[in-house]
């Protein structure tokens, strides 16, 4: 379970006399175990912002979240322990291999080795990258690459995943494979908030979405309810048109 | 927000540092900084550049340097005693001074005249050598025009005396010779302490460079700092476990070129002073010194790895970071100069608590085989010191959202 509370996060101005970037602005949602929760909107609309805020790395300047019941300012460490993040353009260590890196962060989530090796030789089964387990990543390709970000992200069996646009730039295959892990992800009871620009995959793999904008949530549903009674129209003219709406 | 470094978790800290150190260990260009760099450049440094500087004096000294005479038609027996010095050649020159300027002659030896006249008369002579100071061979031939008019000086002055029925000794009461009481070792060691402490200060501070761009700068331009801070470690467990490493690098880097110079100076001995005679120079470093030299090194390795970690985690990539850092490879190198020349015994006590000064010192005192416990505790407590506050400082900076996400 994530519940934000009135989430905001300012930054200093870029050059003096400019004024305060507002880049997420008092957003309250909550997503649940069991569900893929969708965040949408447009490039700088504050996604990043937000999944960074819940993943601890930066703190709010107002409001605040909870992750199954830790407080991301007050708790920061423990909320850590609780998710996995695969965080838009990442890269990985080129010297170490898939294995390795399963490893060292498994390790520092305190998994125990066995435990490790074992979901490791899982995950790479399940994401079909067995054959380059053992190869550095600096030989990988970006398909690849992109996988070994969300095993890492599995490796410690976070309750939670904060996944931002994780098939971004994968060819078709890989970015099914991705998808269908994620819906496996969500039938074990995980809380899984998604980003993403693909209003195709989030059809596929949301229940409920939030649409951000300019930092601020402008609407937030099931896929179902934002369609409204045009059930079957294609939800990217439904997140056009919301989008509109916001504007005005 | 600030966080203590007791608070540490030492597991977390391990394991981070356990990685960098597979990371740093696969990374050529720390290997390259850290072994292949001291190997290949300490041996240059202090065989092969010497060794090239006296071969240029070498070829100075053996050049027969041109002489142009003006006057002179009335100093036969001068001339004569010239033309047999080795070294010196008469040359013919229409304009002296012009020759003299585009290095076609090395000097110009004006002679008043009626020389030889003035000299049986026992008058005294004034004679004058023009040369070229900023030329080489020049100023070589000047000196060596010196010392045949001495010599030639000396001959007539002998000459008067004897005439008058004196012995030319009666000038000369006192007849003085040196011998250096110092031994080889020792003298080794004077010499090392020239030498050694900056190199060694150069590669603690050089090897583990890369190390702690690759962690810190490095992790940013990858994309690998956010998920490795989304990470259950604190801060304060990450910094410290790349500290662990880039201070292990440097010293290791540190204890490389010290085997280096070694190695280059039991070669060589002559190699570490100019005009040495062979086997008066040798190298005996007991193995306890050089661990104390190893031991000494550990705070200041320390301090440059805190140092480098915090300015290489604000750039902004790997270029950056490599810009800010390149001058501390010359501030680390001021100490050193500074106390070249200066006798360890003279250094104050204050000196001695000053980071960095106090490593030199020491290894001063140690190549000198001076053991000063007090002296070595002082530079230990003091580094570690020094170095704790840079590493809160660092860890302060992997706090801060503008420095982490400062892409």
């Amino acid at each position: 379970m994530i519940q934000t509370d009135g989430l905001t996060k300012r930054f200093a101005p870029p050059k003096r006399g400019l004024p305060e970037v507002v880049a997420v602005n008092n957003v309250s949602f909550e997503a649940r175990p069991g569900e893929v929760f969708g965040l949408l909107g447009e490039n700088g609309a504050g996604k990043t912002t937000t999944l960074r805020l819940l993943s601890t790395i930066l703190a709010p300047t107002a409001g605040t979240a909870r992750v199954l019941g830790y407080d991301i300012v007050k708790e920061p460490e423990q909320v850590r322990r609780l998710i996995g993040v695969v965080a838009t353009d990442t890269g990985l260590y080129d010297r170490l291999t898939p294995r390795e890196t399963l490893r060292y962060f498994g390790e520092l989530n305190d998994v125990d080795r066995a435990t490790i090796e074992r979901r490791s030789s899982e995950l790479f089964a399940k994401l079909q990258m067995e054959e380059y387990a053992d190869r550095r990543a600096s030989q990988l390709s970006k398909g690849t690459k992109q996988k070994v970000h969300v095993a890492r992200a599995m490796i410690s069996d976070p309750p939670v995943l904060l996944l931002d646009e994780p098939t971004a730039g994968l060819d078709v295959t890989s970015a099914r494979a991705v998808d269908n892990f994620i819906i496996e992800a969500k039938g074990l009871g995980k809380t899984i908030l998604f980003s993403s620009h693909i209003m195709s995959e989030v059809e596929k793999v949301c229940d409920r979405v939030a649409i951000i904008q300019h930092g601020a949530l402008i609407v937030e549903g099931t896929l179902g309810e934002l369609k409204g009674r045009k059930a079957d129209a294609k939800f990217e003219d439904v997140f056009v048109r919301l989008l509109g709406e916001g504007q005005r | 927000m600030s966080e203590r470094l007791t608070g540490l978790n030492w597991r977390h800290v391990s394991i981070v540092a356990r990685k960098e150190f597979t990371d740093t260990l696969r990374d050529r260009r720390t290997w390259l900084a850290m072994v292949v760099l001291p190997l290949v450049i300490v041996p240059v440094l202090l065989l092969v550049a010497p060794s090239a500087i006296q071969s240029q004096i070498d070829k100075v000294e053996e050049s027969v340097a041109a002489v142009a005479v003006v006057g002179g038609e009335d100093a036969q027996r001068f001339l004569g005693f010239l033309s047999q010095v080795e070294g010196v050649s008469i040359v013919q020159s229409v304009s002296p001074e012009a020759d003299l300027t585009a290095r076609k002659i090395q000097a110009v030896l004006e002679l008043p005249a009626g020389f030889d006249a003035d000299i049986a008369a026992e008058k005294a002579v004034e004679v004058e050598i023009a040369y070229d100071a900023a030329d080489q061979k020049s100023a070589s031939a000047q000196g060596r025009l010196m010392e045949v008019i001495s010599a030639y000086s000396a001959i007539v002055a002998e000459a008067r005396l004897t005439s008058r029925g004196v012995d030319p000794k009666l000038l000369s009461p006192i007849a003085a010779t040196s011998r250096n009481v110092a031994p080889p070792a020792k003298m080794g060691g004077a010499f090392l302490s020239m030498v050694m402490p900056m190199m060694i200060a150069i590669w603690a501070v050089t090897g583990g460079m890369y190390a702690a761009i690759d962690g810190t700068a490095g992790e940013k331009e990858r994309g690998t700092m956010e998920v490795l801070l989304a990470a259950p470690p604190s801060r304060g467990s990450i910094a410290v476990g790349k500290f662990i490493v880039v201070t292990a690098t440097s010293l290791f880097s540190a204890v490389i070129s010290v085997v280096a110079m070694i190695a280059a100076f039991a070669i060589k001995p002559e190699a570490l002073a100019f005009g040495a005679p062979a086997g008066s120079v040798a190298v005996a470093l007991p193995i306890g010194r050089l661990a104390l030299i190893a031991v000494a090194s550990i705070g200041v390795a320390a301090i440059f790895a805190a140092i480098q970690l915090a300015v290489a985690l604000f750039a902004r990539g790997f270029r950056e970071a490599q810009a800010y850092l390149a001058p501390l490879s010359i501030i680390v190198v001021l100490p050193g100069i500074a106390t070249q020349y200066m006798p360890v015994a003279d250094a104050a006590n204050w000196a001695f608590a000053v980071p960095l000064l106090n490593a030199i010192l020491v290894y001063k005192e140690l190549l000198e085989g001076i053991v000063n416990w007090t002296h070595i505790g002082t530079v230990l407590v003091s580094s570690l010191v020094f170095a704790y506050l840079c590493l809160q400082v660092t860890v302060a900076l992997f706090r801060r959202e503008q420095v982490v996400f400062r892409t």
